[in-house]
């Protein structure tokens, strides 16, 4: 194991191993999403009150956890960077920003167009909702940041900085329904009978969704990193190798 | 848990969503966008490094000796 990340620390090494997950991962993906997709448009039964409004939701949920979920990451990443100075980890968390940016410009999007015919508004200065908003801003700042600065390692610090910081900004998110009265509702109850408020064949498809949410990001990060990996590794021999060869780059 | 069956009566009502069309499909549209998006942008970038390095003549400036060495063996 400990051996497997130390190699997954090499841009080499993590360029050869991700090559090789990149077509099962696809697919997977491919189908979770799919199947989530197809299941919650079409199969889901209605709800009793929001009628078929409610099948935003299963983007919005999804995208939702990978926006936070993704920022823990860029922090972990951020930590990673300014500990231990591992290169690999200043290559993901920059491929990491912008794919958070979207999962979290959808997250509002999503909850917005929800909100309108449920809540009768896009948009409240709500506990929840501001926190959200604030996170995208944390992740369009990472990405200013990255551009701000001509020496790479002063704006890969900068922006590792800033995302050590903004991740107490998830953990207000998260809790944000609890800690104050907000309009947006805490998190639902899932019950394992059909006869509970959220039975089976609701959830069902939301987590084929929230997975092929996870095998999207996990899809996009590994693309942007090995772009940014042959950028950056773009001078040393198996690069140029490669380069010459032709072959599977 | 029986097998879920479609949930509306024909293809027009599907697509009209319970009167919440553009709520719905937008939201699934713009999904969409992301998705596509963040495929092409990786793929274009690594593109443009590949006709960049390209550019800059593969094997010759940037080459090291033992990469040149490497290739004249395989040849």
């Amino acid at each position: 194991m400990m051996q497997w990340l130390y190699k997954l620390g090499s841009p080499k090494h993590f360029y050869q191993m991700t090559s090789a997950t990149l077509k099962p991962l696809s697919w997977i993906t491919g189908v979770l999403m799919m199947v989530g997709v197809v299941w919650g448009l079409g199969f889901a039964p209605p709800d009793y009150q929001m009628g078929d409004n409610y099948r935003i939701i299963y983007l919005h949920v999804p995208t939702a956890m990978g926006a936070m979920g993704a920022f823990v990451m860029l922090a972990l990443m951020a930590a990673m960077y300014m500990i231990w100075q591992i290169k690999m980890a200043d290559l993901i968390s920059k491929a990491i920003a912008p794919v958070g940016a979207w999962l979290c410009t959808l997250c509002l999007l999503t909850g917005s167009l929800w909100g309108r015919p449920t809540w009768g508004t896009y948009w409240i200065w709500d506990a929840r909702l501001t926190s959200t908003l604030i996170l995208l801003f944390l992740y369009l700042g990472i990405i200013a940041l990255r551009s701000a600065y001509h020496s790479e390692k002063i704006a890969a610090k900068a922006s590792a900085v800033l995302a050590l910081v903004g991740v107490v900004n998830v953990f207000v998110i998260y809790y944000s329904v609890q800690w104050w009265n907000t309009l947006h509702q805490g998190a639902s109850k899932l019950s394992a009978s059909n006869d509970g408020v959220n039975p089976p064949e609701i959830w069902i498809p939301a987590f084929f969704c929230g997975f092929g949410v996870i095998g999207l990001y996990l899809l996009f990060i590994i693309l942007r990193t090995r772009v940014e990996i042959l950028r950056h590794e773009r001078h040393s021999q198996w690069v140029q190798e490669m380069l010459l060869e032709e072959a599977d780059l | 848990m029986s097998l879920p069956n479609f949930q509306f009566q024909s293809f027009h009502d599907f697509l009209s969503m319970g009167g919440d069309a553009l709520f719905v499909w937008l939201s699934y549209g713009l999904f969409a966008v992301f998705v596509v998006w963040n495929l092409w942008i990786p793929a274009a970038n690594r593109r443009q490094f590949l006709r960049m390095q390209k550019a800059k003549g593969i094997g010759q400036e940037t080459v090291t000796k033992v990469t040149k060495e490497n290739h004249i063996e395989r040849a």
